[in-house]
């Protein structure tokens, strides 16, 4: 069973995330606490982590950071879910590690399919 | 091998004797032995034995001879050919060949012998060649040795000649033992005669007289010498030669001869005589023509010469007369004591420009000397000196010695005495042209310090009427004239006087009128040259004089085509100008003209330059320009505000120096194509938004427009930049830029449940309870997006000053109401416990109330959202002074340092707003609000402790409310 770490600060996005990715048989582990990403990141052993940028304490961007420099969990794929939607931070975020970029809006739908897609071609 | 070696044929004969007498005794024994064996006796056999013995030694006997005899013939001939060769050799015939008989010793010695003949004859032959060869040049040298005219002589070492050439033979009239050219019989021979007997006509050698003799030399040294010795010739002429003498050396380098070569060089010794004679006149006259064209001074030169040529004839004493301008007396130049023309030497002189010298006076011929008795004069010479057109005078030498002068000194005193006179001469000339340089010198100097004055004075005059008059004044002086004037030409053919300056003490009060088509001045101005009046008296009366006057000069003023005006000179005398004083007054005239036209220029330069100057400082925009080389020439006002810096710290420094022209909001350097100002230095005009980097970092954006700078004649000269300041509409086009994404930010997350939960739903992935909470979702993120755009409204609306300012009592009991209401459920779930107190002095205070209570509701929310349950919020609203305060506090969760000055800014959420819902909009609404009133917001706050948000307003009361507006 696959395996995705989803943080956000907003706790109707973790929830929605959850209900969509669930029920397409995906194990989703949830977080708001951003400065506990990490520890869980290396606990938990995702096969991708959902991050949203803007979030107090930890950004997601650092997180993906840190992610990509942990030699341990450094291949675990990373999508930034954000409503920074300017083509600079784009840029950013891409720079940064992140496989891929979603900004919000988002269509559930949509992202299930992205999601997917990247479990299924590990 | 028996015919190589004559042992072995001697060997040969041996062995055939030997077989020839052997055999037959052997075999005669046997038969004689056999015959007694058979009964023979033995007596018997020894007479048979010797009977054929005897028969036997016969024949060998006569067979030994035979043999004997041909081996002698064999040997016999080639002895006889040898000695035939021998023989002819003797004789001298070397072409002798001998055939070889045999192949023995003999045959190999008489090869060897044909051998040595052929060498023999080519040894022979070879000598002979070489003998020839010596024959030859030792006849060729004879001939090269008779051939040299000079005299050659080899000689040994008892200093007897060997050996001599033809020259010697001929010149001595001696015999030649040779027999060659130049014989004369009966003469002693040259050949073993001493050689100083030969070559010096001397009986005893010449270093016994203590000359030097180059013969001797060289047997000492074994090396070559040369000298030149004079001695006497044939009939006693004295003969001057040039000796060489060169060692002669055997094998071993000893000198055994020595050849000497006696050259006559007695005609060269002559010439060279005479050449130095001449040379020495030529020095000496050299010598005077030297002083006499190095001076001007005549009396200097006349000394010097004197002094020369008395030390030169070793005179005692010399002196010049010169002719005086009548031509009837002689004037001596150094001691001015003067002589009739006549009579006397240096009268005579004078007279027949002859040279007249005295060798030796007796006391009688003293008397007719000119320097009287008592001067001991014996001998003298006087030279005449001769001019162009004529004798100028007489040179003397005297002395008290006889002296006779040689045609040599003759000479070089008769071209002295040419050279005197010319020099004399010139240096009168030069005189005179000194004299008249002088006067021209002074004259112009004078001109030159009037015409300077006169340029100066125009020049440094400020006020051009003033200046007038000065020049005016100047050239009255200058002219000693008795009135000047000068008259304006108005471009209506009018004259004005401009200008007068009179000697009389009455002015004259001209008419405006007077100076018509008879006038001095208007002729000048018609002619435009200047007119003279040298006597008015003599004019036909077409030329009206002014009163008191005699003459009058008047001169045109004008640059070019264009008459400015004319000034004049009246004297009441008559008078002449000269050429130069017309010109004079001309170049006056001239700078008149130029410095009129000037003033004229500068006024309305100056007019000009002030209107630029007020324009230039006036304009709002920043304006600077530079030089080509970029150095800021001028600043205006605007630039120096704009700017901040003063013009004195601007001007004269490099412009990359103080202005650093950047990108607009970046780093990198504007610079080459890139700069508008570099470009404009280069003739483009351009504009460009930027930002400037002044001395001190300081950013500011400016928007910049640069042309290049030319001038009238069309050089570039530099460039001109102006800018406008900028950075406030920057800054303004920043924040909206940043606002519009902030706010696109704030609005996205919302939106995700709005558009993500939504697709959910339709889809119908969930349901029951889940549905519910999305729904509930759906509309609070509807709710805050709402709550986001109304705030933003109102503060948009305060900030822009559209916000309408709805003036009235404000009741704080109804907002403390209106807020326990709207929070009653809220404080009842978290058992919060609020307390609310207003101040009496407060209640009168007058504002918009909806402001106030929106203000205080956001407040109260914030305390209620950012703490946990049995919190305590105090509202406090009191008068302080002539402010109003409002405090609210409570003892909520409070506020991490890092946040408090991040607390207004518009959405800024700090480290709680996990933890709650929010716009993060209230606090700038709060703030813009109090601001509205003309109050501040201040947050206080301990993390975990609790916060208090005060605000204060200025007690408002309905008079000072109108007042603020």
């Amino acid at each position: 069973m696959s395996k995705v770490v989803v943080i956000d600060d907003e706790p109707f996005i973790l929830m929605m995330i959850e209900d969509k990715l669930k029920k397409a048989g995906i194990h989703v582990v949830t977080l708001r606490e951003s400065r506990d990403a990490l520890s869980v990141i290396r606990r938990e052993k995702p096969d991708l982590v959902i991050l949203d940028w803007m979030m107090p304490e930890v950004s997601g961007i650092d997180i993906c950071r840190m992610v990509k420099a942990d030699a341990e969990i450094k291949e675990t794929p990373v999508f930034l879910l954000t409503a920074k939607g300017q083509d600079a931070d784009k840029q950013i975020g891409l720079q940064c590690g992140a496989s891929m970029y979603i900004t919000k809006p988002f269509s559930p739908k949509a992202l299930l399919e992205i999601v997917s897609k990247v479990i299924d071609g590990k | 091998m028996f015919r190589n070696k004559l042992i072995y044929r001697l060997f040969l004969i041996l062995l055939v004797f030997a077989a020839a007498s052997i055999f037959p005794i052997v075999f005669a024994t046997r038969r004689e032995m056999k015959e007694l064996m058979e009964g023979i006796n033995v007596l018997q056999v020894r007479e048979h034995i010797f009977n054929s013995l005897i028969t036997i030694s016969f024949y060998v006997f006569i067979l030994a001879f035979l043999l004997s005899l041909f081996f002698s013939r064999k040997l016999l001939l080639p002895v006889r050919e040898l000695h035939r060769g021998a023989m002819s050799i003797r004789d001298g015939k070397l072409d002798v060949t001998l055939s070889p008989s045999s192949r023995d010793e003999l045959g190999e010695v008489i090869e060897v012998f044909n051998e040595m003949a052929s060498s023999l004859k080519g040894k022979t032959k070879e000598l002979e060649r070489k003998n020839r060869e010596i024959m030859e040049s030792r006849d060729f040298l004879e001939i090269i040795m008779d051939s040299i005219e000079d005299e050659i002589l080899i000689i040994d070492r008892d200093y007897r000649v060997v050996r001599a050439n033809k020259a010697v033979f001929e010149k001595s009239h001696r015999e030649n033992t040779l027999g060659g050219p130049g014989f004369t019989e009966g003469t002693p021979s040259v050949i073993g005669e001493y050689c100083h007997v030969i070559s010096h006509k001397m009986s005893r050698p010449c270093f016994l007289s203590g000359d030097e003799c180059p013969v001797k030399e060289v047997f000492a040294t074994g090396k070559t010498s040369r000298t030149i010795h004079q001695h006497g010739g044939i009939d006693d002429e004295q003969v001057v030669h040039e000796i060489l003498a060169c060692p002669i050396k055997d094998a071993q380098g000893n000198v055994i001869n020595v050849i000497e070569l006696l050259r006559n060089v007695t005609e060269v010794k002559l010439y060279e005589a005479a050449l130095a004679l001449k040379n020495r006149e030529l020095t000496a006259i050299n010598s005077i023509a030297a002083i006499l064209s190095h001076s001007l001074d005549s009396g200097a030169t006349i000394r010097n010469v004197v002094k020369k040529l008395a030390a030169m004839l070793d005179m005692d004493d010399g002196g010049i007369f010169i002719v005086d301008k009548d031509r009837k007396e002689l004037v001596c130049s150094l001691t001015g004591r003067r002589l009739p023309l006549g009579g006397n030497i240096p009268s005579r002189a004078v007279e027949t420009g002859t040279l007249h010298t005295i060798d030796n006076v007796g006391e009688e011929g003293k008397m007719a000397l000119p320097w009287g008795p008592g001067a001991d004069i014996r001998s003298c010479c006087c030279i005449p000196l001769k001019g162009r057109e004529g004798i100028l005078g007489s040179l003397y030498l005297l002395s008290c010695r006889p002296r006779v002068f040689s045609a040599e000194e003759k000479r070089i005193l008769t071209s002295v005495g040419d050279m005197a006179g010319i020099a004399l001469e010139n240096t009168r000339l030069y005189d005179r042209i000194n004299a008249l340089y002088e006067y021209q010198r002074g004259r112009r100097r004078q001109e030159h310090d009037s015409l300077l004055s006169l340029s100066s004075r125009l020049a440094s005059a400020s006020d051009i009427k003033g200046a007038i008059d000065v020049a005016l004044s100047l050239i009255a002086d200058s002219f000693k004239a008795d009135i000047a004037l000068l008259l304006e030409s108005d471009g209506n053919n009018r004259l004005i006087l401009r200008s007068i300056l009179s000697e009389y003490e009455d002015p004259l009060n001209l008419p405006d009128n007077y100076f018509g088509s008879d006038s001095v001045e208007r002729q000048a101005l018609e002619r435009k040259r200047p007119v003279v009046v040298p006597a008015f008296s003599h004019e036909s009366g077409s030329i009206r004089p002014l009163p008191l006057s005699e003459s009058a000069v008047s001169v045109p003023i004008s640059t070019g085509e264009k008459t400015l005006g004319v000034f004049s000179l009246y004297f009441k005398s008559p008078r002449e100008f000269r050429e130069e004083d017309i010109h004079f007054l001309e170049i006056t005239s001239s700078i008149l003209a130029v410095a009129i036209e000037r003033s004229e220029f500068y006024e309305k330069m100056l007019a000009e330059k002030m209107l630029a100057g007020i324009v230039f400082e006036s304009i709002s925009d920043g304006l600077y320009t530079v030089d080509t080389d970029c150095v800021i020439t001028s600043v205006n006002r605007a630039a120096e505000m704009i700017l901040g810096i003063p013009a004195a710290d601007l001007i004269g420094r490099k412009c990359k120096e103080v202005i650093i022209h950047k990108e607009t909001g970046g780093e990198r350097m504007l610079c080459g194509s890139e700069c508008p100002l570099s470009s404009a230095i280069r003739g483009v005009t351009s504009t460009k938004d930027m930002d400037y980097i002044d001395p001190s970092g300081r950013r500011i954006s400016v928007s910049v427009s640069c042309a290049p700078l030319i001038n009238v004649d069309g050089t570039l000269i530099g460039a001109v930049e102006v800018f406008r300041d900028i950075t406030k509409e920057k800054e303004i086009d920043r924040m909206k830029t940043e606002f519009v994404t902030t706010v696109s930010h704030e609005f996205r997350t919302p939106l995700s449940a709005i558009i993500g939960m939504t697709e959910m739903l339709i889809e119908r992935e969930v349901d029951g309870d889940r549905a519910r909470e999305y729904i509930e979702t759906i509309q609070n993120e509807g709710k805050r997006l709402s709550d986001m755009v109304s705030d933003l409204l109102d503060i948009s609306r305060i900030e822009s000053g559209e916000e309408i300012f709805r003036e009235g009592s404000v009741d704080f009991n109804e907002i403390f109401d209106d807020i326990k209401k709207t929070f009653s459920d809220i404080i009842g779930k978290k058992n919060i416990q609020m307390e609310t107190r207003l101040a009496g002095e407060a209640r009168g205070f007058r504002g918009d109330h909806e402001k106030v209570k929106q203000l205080l509701l956001n407040l109260v929310s914030n305390s209620i959202n950012y703490s946990d349950k049995n919190c305590m919020i105090d509202v406090d609203i009191r008068a302080e002074g002539q402010t109003l305060k409002m405090e609210v506090a409570d003892t909520g969760w409070g506020i991490p340092d890092d946040d408090l000055p991040l607390l207004t800014r518009k959405f800024f959420r700090g480290k709680h707003g996990l933890k709650t819902k929010g716009t993060g909009l209230g606090l700038s609404l709060c703030k813009d609000i109090a601001a509205l009133h003309g109050g501040t917001l201040r947050v206080r706050s301990r993390l975990g402790r609790g916060t208090i948000v005060t605000v204060d307003f200025p007690l408002r009361k309905t008079e000072n409310l109108k007042d603020n507006g």
